[in-house]
């Protein structure tokens, strides 16, 4: 990179740094507006859905062990009990399905662009 | 999961990069309500999807999500461009109609009418919306925003190679025009 260049990107960096601070009051104003409505939905954001699939795989937990303790006809050693436990109440299976709506989401803005 | 904490922090991010989000999405759009509308729309994606994730994330999760959204403003604003072109009966390919860059918002500050501000921005605006979106927008995530070609790349959906292109052709325009008119 040239000189003239790193001059020419110092100085439009200061100027937009510049017009950046000086924004209008209303439009301050409309940006913080934007910013309480974004934060109001982060807060509400309790994640009815994570609880909703939280009590789903505790459900399942308990009915799974249910079913392999009482089940006449499967007999588990307890070291199967405690991995399927493992299994279904692990909680990487909450961050994988965020992460499925966060991959989802990327897939599809990959596709359009 | 949200927890208070977070929901101050993202405050404090959104806080921090507000005004800098809204000048690119002004500079790209050439209005200032589309600009204020895409931000706001960022703000609320941010915070309903993503605001549970770590923290670090937030700042190149924001930039995808706004530079998304200017692109799909460019795409609507095109196909409203060709539309009116029809209906005056013009050549939609027309490059006067298809120019996203013509557009200015009725609340819209004229550069050239507002005294005070500093005739280096006003001239760098003017360049600025001269080029081409995608050199725009990279000159303004690299020398403004500073971000890296990886992180410009990821921002913008685009692969690092072009992201260099784009940095150069804008970086040698840019000169052109603003270094001739200083000479």
């Amino acid at each position: 990179m040239s000189e003239r260049d790193r001059e020419l990107i110092e100085q439009s960096h200061a100027a937009l740094e510049r017009s950046a601070r000086e924004l209008d009051p209303e439009t301050l104003t409309r940006l913080a507006q934007a910013r309480a409505r974004a934060l109001e939905r982060a807060g509400r954001r309790t994640h009815p859905r994570i609880w909703l699939l939280g009590g789903g795989l505790a459900s399942a937990s308990a009915a799974a062990l249910a079913w392999l303790l009482l089940s006449p006809s499967v007999e588990p050693g307890p070291a199967l009990v405690v991995e399927d436990l493992e299994l279904l109440s692990s909680t990487e299976s909450l961050e994988l399905l965020q992460d499925l709506d966060f991959y989802e989401w990327l897939e599809s803005d990959e596709s359009i662009s | 999961m949200t927890t208070l904490a977070d929901t101050q922090a993202l405050g404090r991010f959104l806080a921090a990069t507000e005004r800098r989000a809204f000048r690119i999405a002004q500079i790209a759009t050439g209005s200032r309500e589309d600009a204020l509308d895409i931000v706001q729309e960022s703000m609320l994606k941010l915070a309903e999807r993503y605001s549970g994730r770590p923290e670090q994330e937030w700042r190149p999760l924001f930039f995808r999500i706004l530079q998304s959204k200017i692109r799909d403003w460019q795409r609507r604003n095109r196909i409203r461009m060709r539309f009116r072109g029809w209906l005056r009966g013009r050549d939609p390919e027309d490059p006067l109609d298809d120019s996203i860059q013509t557009v200015r918002d009725p609340h819209g500050r004229d550069p050239e009418q507002e005294s005070g501000r500093d005739q280096l921005l006003v001239r760098l605006e003017a360049a600025l919306r001269e080029l081409p979106a995608r050199q725009q927008q990279t000159f303004l995530l690299r020398a403004w925003e500073g971000m890296d070609v990886k992180q410009t790349a990821h921002a913008m959906g685009i692969s690092p190679g072009s992201v260099k292109t784009h940095y150069h052709r804008a970086l040698r325009t840019l000169r052109s025009v603003l270094g001739d008119e200083d000479e």
